[in-house]
């Protein structure tokens, strides 16, 4: 332990200043407050160390002869380091913490740890003053830079002394500073960095140096580099997050328009089915399956599928079976049934948003680099709608049911000669687009709210998204999803969310205008309803 | 040949359909009568304890019925009569609202809640002189040209881009309800500069009249009235004329047009115009008898329930159109009072039932009984 | 996974393709125009040279000059020429999949050819960059295989709908019917036998009726072009007979092309008869000698 070893001598003399030192924590001054903090700070080891981290988070006790303790959670005190005897003598007091104090605190506590004999404390302890310029901390970091052996806490201590060494009045040692953050890049320097690169109102450069102003822009092009690819794979992953949603809402959408020609008002409310029984089966699980609760998706997915799948098949039977070839009405009795369907849950469900919680193992996520977290709900998102257009693509091309549905929408009077039952084949087609909604709902109850009216948010995206791509088409469907996708996450940070929403729109619309069969447009085919 | 031709007696030119039969004519006529001249009086002169005195709110609801019934007969006469389904007819509707609103702000002057030349929203959102396009909307009759421009524009650019792609049918629906959500949001934004999504409100008068007074209020109400006539008598017009058999034509057989020598696009463009500014115009009436606007009205589902007028009255009848946005807006307003979770019960399955059971609407059932 | 659905082939290939070579204008099909995605860069105007030598030495009336058109790999119509002479009642005659409707399609403006021009005799202008209707307004209207009449409208309005006068928005908006238009109609009425149905809706006709009043509407359109796409298709012996007449009739001041698969109509009618094979003009000339043309009893197995 890199600490002081207390000889026994000099133990009654220290402990008195010690004590001084405690109470002037207690001390109603700030300043008195943030020389004591200093002080023990100074002295070091791991009861400096428990001392201020005890103040730092409220629990700090101090009784009348300068004694610490610290305050348990559970009630009592524990005396902190040798010098403090138990029972504590009354009176106790908790010193007053201001923002102050806290800063000067933190500060502090971060230089202790810097001298801490584990190296990923120190690395950690480097990066954080790396990432907040503090002067007067430069000296303790000099120090420490020239007895670090750690690669990597040596990196960072360079870092956090390049704040400081960036406007040192020795040149050499500005380009070192330079160079140091070339070399770990961050966007926190950038402006510093740019004004050394600026020039004065008469145009005269403010950095006089040649090869300052060269190491200057070294640093520069390594922060932008660094700040181009955190853009775009932040925009990469949330552009394909974006998409996949918007392709498992769509994905069950060109199975029933594409292929079955029917226009499905109430598609965004299969959607909401899928939410919903996601959350009856996280409700479920809560109620009789505690201990496994989180595994409540695995269960969800086909309760969803078939919960949508089922309300789907009593429209077509119901309804969408009579409208044959009646293209209109079919828009407008859908649009019923979306109604109806949303007053159903609203009244079984309530008004209001109904929480479905991210299981543990779907949340948070891992910070690729700085400003980049790949969220594990996200990701997951991704796998499972890459996972969903597999399985539509697979029953499509390779099975029995999708080599009908296939043969009754290219020409249904020729596959009923052939024996094939069109309107068995129409419920099934319907049904299995209906499912696939289900499972875009489950998506979109991890991320984000699940209320009655759900739907109605995604169902104008999803015709965009089916139009777009070509009426009809897995190809196309998906490439459509994911353009939107990462065309809207571009657009958003350019011209704001709502706007970009409506750039979009009047983009595809403009598309559509121009070329009205969509990016992969079925050859040979006519656009017709 | 010869002989036949003079043995019928004919002036040297007439329409072939007259816009109204004698019958028609009569029937119009009294109900024009009935709407703006007994409704007032039975309003004005009886006293109000009587069972038969219609009462201020009962006049203004039917004022702001007759508004959704010339919207109706205009949508009627794009979709009833040219088969064109736009999902968007609200958004023209509230344009025209829009345009009126911004003339009733303005007519505020310095007496709302602010006490500012400017509308109370923009000193709430500190904006310190009026934006460009507001300032001709101090004119009243620039409200008026503006609610009829407006929509018109809008859908001739729109209808002519999309028609001439051939974008049609269900495409064209789901292409206009988009544009629709597009627009909403677009009005929902403060920036803007149309009141965000608190709309235009807290008018205070109309043409220099007062928008509380009775009088005010009935004059609207007939106007609406007269409106809703006039826009009806226009629609006849147009539908008897050369033209109404045409855009049937493109209703019934779109393909086959072109090939007897009319320019299909040319034609849908003039409906969905024409549609439009109707729509303005009702929506330009509408909003002083309301008194407010807000990007709520935009929203898709209020244009989808226009089509649901048109459908349950009897599409491609006109009549229809009228009567099926009576009946609706009375059984909302009853609904919400009486049975309000049962209302969107109510108007799901009738959307359902009427496409399934009465595809041709109230009148389909009664002409069929006649027939 | 470009193609959700692949072909299905069950040697009906050419019935599916047909299918698609012509659909019927009744569906409200798009009819969406072929290669339009693509910039039309072939001139608008037929080259002159190329005009003169086309209707030198005849009294030429419609040219389609090296008309070639694709669908999807499939050549419907393969560098044909065609030249029509003025007042001539031509039989346009071949197999399934010939190419007669494609040729149809491509002279009215229904599809774009990939190559060649279509000129009537008096103008250069290459009518294949027109839109339909700008074709029907010169004179070439069609009458289609299946009837197409309007069906809700009565056999006046759909008479009154095909005259030549108040086509654009405006003038059909204040459009009145004069009594010349009046005596045309009746006229028309008179050759096509409709006169007591006048007021009948087009819906209720029988079949044959239906099709006598397209003919009619296409007279009423003063054409000097007619293109007839199978007239006597499902009629009896007896409309068959009728529809020859009012045919035979017509031409002389009218220029006539029927398309048709019925031998003995064609037979009984027929001046100078055409046989397309394969999109292209296989023979060309009189009933009997094309009707003994060893190529032509090849490729067509069914002429009796």
């Amino acid at each position: 332990m890199v600490g002081c070893v207390f000889s026994t001598a000099t133990h009654a003399a220290l402990a008195d200043t010690w004590a001084a030192d405690v109470l002037a924590l207690g001390a109603s001054d700030v300043n008195e407050q943030v020389r004591a903090v200093n002080r023990i700070a100074r002295r070091g080891g791991t009861e400096a160390i428990a001392l201020l981290e005890a103040l730092n988070d409220t629990s700090l006790q101090i009784d009348s002869t300068g004694a610490a303790y610290r305050k348990r959670s559970s009630g009592g005190v524990v005396p902190i380091g040798p010098h403090s005897p138990m029972p504590p003598k009354p009176p106790i007091m908790a010193p007053v913490i201001d923002n102050e104090l806290r800063r000067a605190l933190e500060m502090t506590l971060a230089t202790l740890r810097l001298t801490s004999p584990d190296s990923r404390v120190r690395r950690r302890a480097a990066e954080e003053i790396a990432r907040q310029p503090n002067d007067s901390l430069a000296p303790v970091v000099r120090q420490m830079l020239v007895s670090e052996r750690d690669v990597h806490v040596r990196r960072a201590l360079a870092l956090s002394l390049a704040w400081v060494d960036v406007e040192s009045l020795d040149p050499s040692v500005r380009i070192k500073a330079l160079l140091a953050i070339a070399d770990s890049p961050g966007t926190a320097f950038k402006p510093a960095v740019e004004r050394i690169l600026s020039q004065t109102e008469h145009r005269k450069p403010v950095e006089v140096d040649a090869q300052v102003r060269a190491a200057a822009s070294k640093a520069l092009s390594a922060i932008r580099w660094l700040e181009t690819w955190t853009n775009l794979l932040s925009n990469l992953f949330y552009g394909l997050s974006l998409g996949s949603v918007l392709l498992l809402i769509s994905l069950g959408l060109t199975i029933t328009f594409g292929l079955m020609r029917v226009i499905n008002m109430a598609h965004g409310e299969l959607l909401m089915i899928g939410a919903y029984a996601t959350y009856v089966v996280q409700q479920l699980f809560l109620k009789y399956l505690p201990n496994h609760s989180d595994w409540y998706l695995v269960a969800a997915v086909p309760a969803a599928f078939f919960a949508a799948a089922i309300v789907g098949t009593i429209v077509e039977r119901l309804v969408l079976r009579f409208l044959h070839g009646r293209p209109l009405e079919t828009l407008l009795a859908t649009w019923g049934v979306s109604l109806v369907l949303i007053q159903v849950v609203r009244q079984l469900f309530g008004a209001q948003n109904v929480t479905v919680a991210n299981p543990a193992w779907l949340s948070g996520g891992i910070e690729l680099f700085a400003g980049f977290v790949l969220t594990f709900n996200r990701a997951a998102v991704i796998l499972f709608s890459l996972a969903v257009v597999s399985f539509v693509w697979f029953v499509l091309s390779r099975t029995n049911l999708g080599l009908q549905v296939r043969a009754v929408t290219q020409n249904r009077d020729m596959a009923a000669s052939m024996g094939i039952a069109t309107h068995r084949v129409d419920g099934w087609t319907f049904a299995m687009g209906a499912g696939v909604a289900g499972l875009g709902g489950v998506a979109l109850s991890q991320l984000g709210n699940v209320g009655p009216e759900l739907g109605q948010g995604y169902i104008i995206d999803a015709f965009m998204v089916v139009v777009l791509g070509g009426v009809g088409n897995l190809a196309g469907t998906f490439a459509g999803a994911m353009g939107l996708g990462i065309a809207t996450k571009w657009a958003e940070p350019v011209v704001g969310a709502v706007l970009g929403k409506i750039v979009i729109l009047v983009l595809i619309i403009l598309f559509i205008q121009r070329r009205p069969q969509g990016l992969f447009a079925l050859k040979g085919r006519a656009v017709e309803v | 040949m010869q002989a036949s031709s003079s043995n019928q007696v004919h002036r040297s030119s007439h329409r072939l359909e007259p816009v109204l039969s004698k019958a028609g004519w009569l029937a119009f006529c009294s109900l024009l009568t009935i709407a703006c001249v007994v409704v007032p009086i039975l309003h004005a002169a009886l006293p109000t304890s009587s069972a038969l005195q219609i009462p201020t709110y009962a006049v203004t609801i039917l004022g702001k019925f007759a508004c959704f019934a010339m919207a109706a007969i205009a949508m009627d006469l794009l979709w009833g009569y040219a088969g064109v389904l736009s999902l968007g007819q609200g958004v023209f509707f509230a344009l025209g609202a829009y345009a009126m609103g911004m003339n009733l702000m303005l007519s505020i002057g310095s007496s709302g809640v602010y006490r500012s030349k400017l509308p109370d929203f923009m000193v709430f959102l500190d904006l310190k002189t009026l934006p460009w396009f507001w300032r001709p909307f101090d004119s009243f009759w620039f409200a008026i040209f503006a609610a009829l421009a407006v929509p018109g524009t809008l859908a001739f650019l729109f209808g002519y881009f999309s028609f001439r792609s051939r974008i049609r049918g269900v495409y064209f629906s789901i292409i206009s309800q988009a544009a629709t959500y597009a627009l909403m949001l677009l009005f929902f934004r403060n920036e803007t500069g149309l009141g965000g999504n608190n709309g235009l409100t807290d008018f205070k008068n109309i043409y220099g009249y007062s928008l509380q007074s009775d009088a005010t209020k009935v004059a609207l109400y007939i106007l609406s009235a007269a409106g809703m006539c006039g826009v009806y008598i226009l629609a006849r017009w147009v539908t008897t004329s050369k033209a109404g058999r045409v855009l049937r034509a493109i209703r019934d057989q779109e393909a086959r047009v072109p090939f007897t020598g009319y320019n299909v696009v040319h034609f849908k463009v003039f409906a969905f115009t024409l549609s439009a500014m109707v729509c303005g115009l009702a929506g330009a009436l509408y909003v002083p008898q309301v008194g407010i606007i807000n990007p709520g009205e935009l929203q898709p589902a209020n244009s989808i329930e226009m089509a649901i007028w048109t459908a349950v009255g009897g599409r491609g009848t006109l009549v229809g159109g009228a009567l099926g946005a009576w009946l609706v807006n009375a059984a909302k307003s009853w609904f919400t009072v009486v049975l309000p979770e049962w209302w969107l019960y109510i108007l799901g399955t009738l959307f359902i039932a009427v496409t399934l059971f009465f595809p041709r609407g109230i009148i389909g059932v009664f002409a069929r009984s006649k027939a | 996974m470009n193609r959700i659905l692949p072909q299905i082939d069950f040697g009906l290939k050419h019935l599916l393709e047909r299918r698609s070579d012509a659909p019927p204008p009744n569906t409200g099909s798009s009819g969406v125009r072929k290669a339009s995605w693509k910039k039309d860069t072939r001139s608008r105007v037929v080259a002159q040279a190329r005009y003169d030598h086309l209707t030198r030495g005849r009294r030429a009336q419609l040219c389609v000059d090296d008309v070639s058109v694709s669908f999807d790999g499939f050549r419907a119509l393969d560098e044909l020429t065609l030249i029509l002479d003025q007042g001539e009642l031509r039989c346009i005659i071949g197999p399934n999949g010939a190419g007669k409707t494609t040729l149809m399609d491509v002279i009215t403006g229904k599809t774009r050819p990939d190559s060649g021009s279509v000129f009537l005799v008096g103008d250069t202008t290459d009518l294949t960059h027109l839109s339909e209707h700008e074709i029907a307004r010169r004179g070439i209207c069609r009458k289609f295989q299946r009837p197409s009449v309007f069906q809700s409208h009565s056999v006046l309005e759909n008479l009154e709908l095909a005259l030549p006068v108040g086509r654009g928005v405006f003038q059909s908006l204040f459009a009145r019917l004069s009594s010349e238009q009046r005596s045309a109609i009746e006229q028309i009425l008179e050759i096509i036998g409709l006169k007591e149905e006048r007021e009948k809706r087009a819906g209720l006709l029988s079949h044959g009726q239906k099709q006598w009043l397209e003919i009619g509407m296409l007279l009423a359109q003063k054409p000097r072009v007619l293109l007839v796409d199978e007239p006597v298709a499902g009629m009896t012996h007896h409309e068959a007979e009728r529809t020859a007449e009012i045919l035979v009739g017509l031409a002389g001041t009218h220029t006539v092309v029927v398309v048709e698969h019925d031998m003995e109509f064609v037979r009984s009618i027929a001046q100078t008869v055409t046989v397309l094979h394969e999109g292209r003009v296989l023979v060309e000339g009189p009933m009997h000698a094309v009707q003994n043309d060893p190529r032509v009893i090849e490729v067509y197995l069914g002429v009796d």
